[in-house]
């Protein structure tokens, strides 16, 4: 399943089911940001994105269709990240008005209203936040001097927000880490992607690994799935010219090192959804503005 | 994580090989009815 902001301004949505794309569904209203996806229950996905007045719009695939988009509220200053809590709940978490975060969840039927958490300092990103697989959620945002911070949903409240050091030079990216209770999240830090891993336990500093250099040359924020265990699939785009589509998978042990997995150039970021156990199916938007799909690891 | 060498990283991306554009399909199009104007998002 996957969105994306049309040539409409409105989400287009499309779905790869049995080896072949449904084709694309161009839902109705105006969005003004990339759009989030995630699991919830079985079968079902729920997208949020803000739309033209910064409110936190949704549309939910029910195993069959898509509602029509509704607006939750709130101002967000960002575009939403949204994760899954439970098979029956899932955060929307956006920078808000007054730089910290701005967040709702979404319980079998109903949306919280929209609350504020306030960061001191600020956050100077985009957040974006990854289920732990046990009941909470692990965001990543930037400060003011490009720090990395973190803040975890319990499920129920917010706890501290940490400073995990590192300078990144782009928005961080989290996935989960098939750790229960844990994330990874990743950023580049000039032209490298850096990895930093909570595997659980008391939310602190030194529960988080510090900061390790995948390598690479990369221009966009490294997208990842987390197909089974502890398996992630990465994906970027390279820094040559055209610039091309990379993949990197930990398989639980080790990092294969970035690998060029095409020869056609690519814009914007890549977008990854765990496909089955052992691959992602990442989406690459080709120069002409238009999506492909591949799926590997 | 402040400060790496771009030469440096710029050697530790690999380069095409036959047996890495194997362990992935071959792209698939979504339709070109849809224009992207923003990053996707999938799930």
């Amino acid at each position: 399943m996957c969105a994306v902001r049309n040539q409409n301004g409105r989400l287009a949505v499309n779905r790869y089911v049995s080896n072949a794309w449904t084709g694309w569904t161009e839902l109705a209203g105006l969005i003004g940001s990339d759009s989030s996806c995630t699991e919830r229950g079985t079968r079902e996905v729920v997208c949020a994105a803000r739309n033209e007045a910064n409110a936190l719009v949704f549309t939910r695939f029910n195993g069959a269709t898509w509602s029509v988009p509704a607006v939750v509220g709130g101002k967000f200053h960002s575009a939403p990240s949204c994760a899954r809590v439970s098979a029956t709940k899932l955060i929307c978490v956006g920078r808000s008005a007054t730089g910290g975060l701005s967040y709702a969840t979404y319980s079998n039927a109903a949306w919280s209203a929209v609350s504020n958490l306030a960061i001191t300092g600020g956050t100077y990103s985009p957040p974006s936040c990854a289920t732990d697989g046990g009941g909470g959620v692990v965001c990543n945002t930037l400060n003011g001097a490009s720090n990395v911070l973190a803040s975890r949903y319990t499920g129920t409240a917010w706890q501290s927000t940490i400073n995990i050091t590192g300078v990144a030079s782009d928005a961080p990216t989290c996935v989960r880490n098939g750790v229960v209770g844990g994330a990874l999240c990743l950023v580049r830090g000039n032209l490298s992607a850096f990895i930093n891993r909570y595997n659980g336990g008391t939310w602190a500093l030194g529960s988080w690994s510090g900061f390790v250099n995948l390598g690479g040359a990369i221009s966009t924020r490294v997208q990842c799935a987390n197909p089974a265990g502890g398996r992630i699939v990465c994906t970027t785009l390279g820094i040559q010219v055209g610039r091309r589509p990379y993949s990197n998978t930990f398989n639980g042990t080790s990092w294969t090192g970035w690998i060029q997995i095409a020869t056609t150039a690519a814009i914007n970021e890549t977008a990854c959804a765990a496909y089955d156990s052992t691959n992602a199916l990442c989406v690459f938007t080709g120069p002409n503005n238009q999506l492909s799909s591949r799926i590997g690891s | 994580m402040n400060i790496v060498k771009t030469a440096a990283v710029a050697a530790a991306i690999a380069f095409l090989s036959p047996a890495a554009l194997a362990a992935w399909s071959a792209p698939k199009a979504l339709g070109a009815t849809t224009l992207a104007t923003s990053n996707p998002s999938c799930a």
